[in-house]
């Protein structure tokens, strides 16, 4: 096969995935008006709280893994994001401190001291924030339909990339939270999280983010 | 009087005795007979979960600890699955094991060191007692007549399976080199014919895996 030819397959698997848009989704042209009301919402945000149902899919294998928890988010960087089945697992944020408590053991990181805490940090609480959109760390394109805003993120980190192909996040039209994350890895196996019963700027105290 | 040699001779002592006891703990067993192992023999640990049995995994490697779930599926062409993710999600291995085969299908790149993957499928084959089948055994019987034990011969190393006679399950299994044991696996409190908990003991590297089974 002759190098112009490679080249020309090459710019039309380019174009594919350029024109690619997921289905019932079309492009969203005015991503700055989305973008601007997207920070105004986060800007009045001050509390979040919800449930959420984590799935993940192991496609090759036809099984689910179903995890259910509970997420609180209290300006500014403090979030705590607990698994209450099928096991005890809880991560807070609280400023630059990351605590992970897996059963009783308790483990406390400095968010800047590891790469990846740091990365999840950032993304973390960017997503609750409105400031995901301004990652430099993904290529992102945006889509919507009557329901949601859909935002889609491609890493460009190494790191990242060893482990995800995409993070899909669908923002309600209505309040401008996410409702859904769609995380896809590089063999196509999946994990949704399901935002609901949120509730927004309702009090939330500060020892929902200390660990003992 | 310099201390150093007196707590060198105990250390001697204590560990001459100790390595005394592992070669001398298969000495009292006594052959009942050889034969070709089938299911009767060795039951299946992880075949009949439905959904596939999925364990809390808690690891420690070198005081290093970490932890996940971890699924064995077995699969319609009785191979085995194994996969490994963190409680947010992101898998960490998935490896398939099939008779004797054990094949890598994604393993993140702190995992993928020839060591690891070495030990994880020793470990894995000791524990999917289906590639047992069909091969040859020597059954012994402990003097108080506790367990069935199945042992199983592959150039230096030996694996014995112990089968508890009044329940019918596997409740241990050991490997040695014969001179000393290499891994031991307690596995116990079994729920619909699944090991609820197991415990894998590594004796010549400090690592130690425990899987809790989780209902779902």
């Amino acid at each position: 096969m002759n190098k112009n030819l490679i080249l020309a397959l090459l710019l039309c698997i380019t174009s594919l995935q350029l024109i690619a848009q997921p289905k019932d989704f079309k492009t969203l042209k005015d991503t700055s008006a989305f973008k601007s009301k997207l920070q105004d919402k986060a800007r009045l945000t001050n509390t979040i709280e919800s449930n959420f149902t984590q799935e993940k899919n192991l496609s090759m294998l036809s099984e689910k893994i179903i995890s259910k928890g509970h997420f609180c988010f209290k300006k500014t960087n403090l979030l705590r994001w607990e698994y209450l089945s099928p096991s005890a697992y809880l991560i807070v944020i609280n400023k630059d401190k990351i605590f992970i408590k897996d059963g009783k053991k308790v483990s406390k990181y400095d968010a800047n001291s590891n790469k990846m805490f740091k990365g999840i940090n950032d993304m973390m609480l960017n997503s609750v924030q409105g400031n995901v959109l301004n990652h430099k760390e993904f290529k992102i394109s945006y889509f919507e339909n009557e329901k949601y805003y859909l935002v889609e993120m491609h890493p460009k980190a190494k790191e990242m990339k060893e482990y995800l192909k995409s993070i899909s996040m669908y923002f309600d039209k209505l309040d401008y939270t996410v409702s859904k994350i769609r995380m896809i890895e590089l063999s196509d196996d999946y994990t949704n999280i399901e935002f609901n019963s949120k509730k927004i700027n309702e009090p939330i105290a500060d020892t929902q983010f200390l660990v003992k | 009087m310099n201390p150093l040699p007196i707590r060198s001779f105990w250390l001697s002592s204590i560990l001459f005795i100790w390595m005394g006891c592992a070669s001398n703990s298969y000495k009292n067993l006594s052959l009942k007979e050889s034969a070709t192992i089938d299911t009767t023999h060795l039951p299946s640990l992880f075949k009949n979960g439905k959904p596939a049995p999925l364990y809390k995994a808690n690891v420690n490697l070198y005081g290093k600890k970490f932890g996940g779930l971890l699924l064995l599926k077995n699969m319609p062409d009785s191979s085995y699955r194994i996969v490994f993710t963190t409680e947010t999600g992101i898998k960490l291995f998935d490896f398939e094991l099939k008779n004797d085969s054990f094949k890598v299908h994604f393993c993140i790149e702190k995992f993928n060191k020839a060591a690891v993957l070495q030990t994880l499928a020793s470990d894995l084959k000791l524990v999917l007692t289906e590639n047992r089948i069909g091969l040859n055994a020597q059954i012994l019987l402990p003097p108080d007549n506790k367990w069935t034990i199945y042992k199983f011969s592959s150039g230096q190393v030996q694996d014995y399976y112990y089968k508890d006679i009044s329940s019918g399950w596997i409740s241990k299994i050991e490997q040695s080199n014969g001179k000393k044991k290499k891994v031991v696996i307690a596995l116990s409190n079994y729920k619909i014919g699944i090991p609820a908990l197991v415990k894998i003991n590594h004796k010549n590297i400090r690592l130690k895996i425990d899987l809790t089974l989780i209902d779902r």
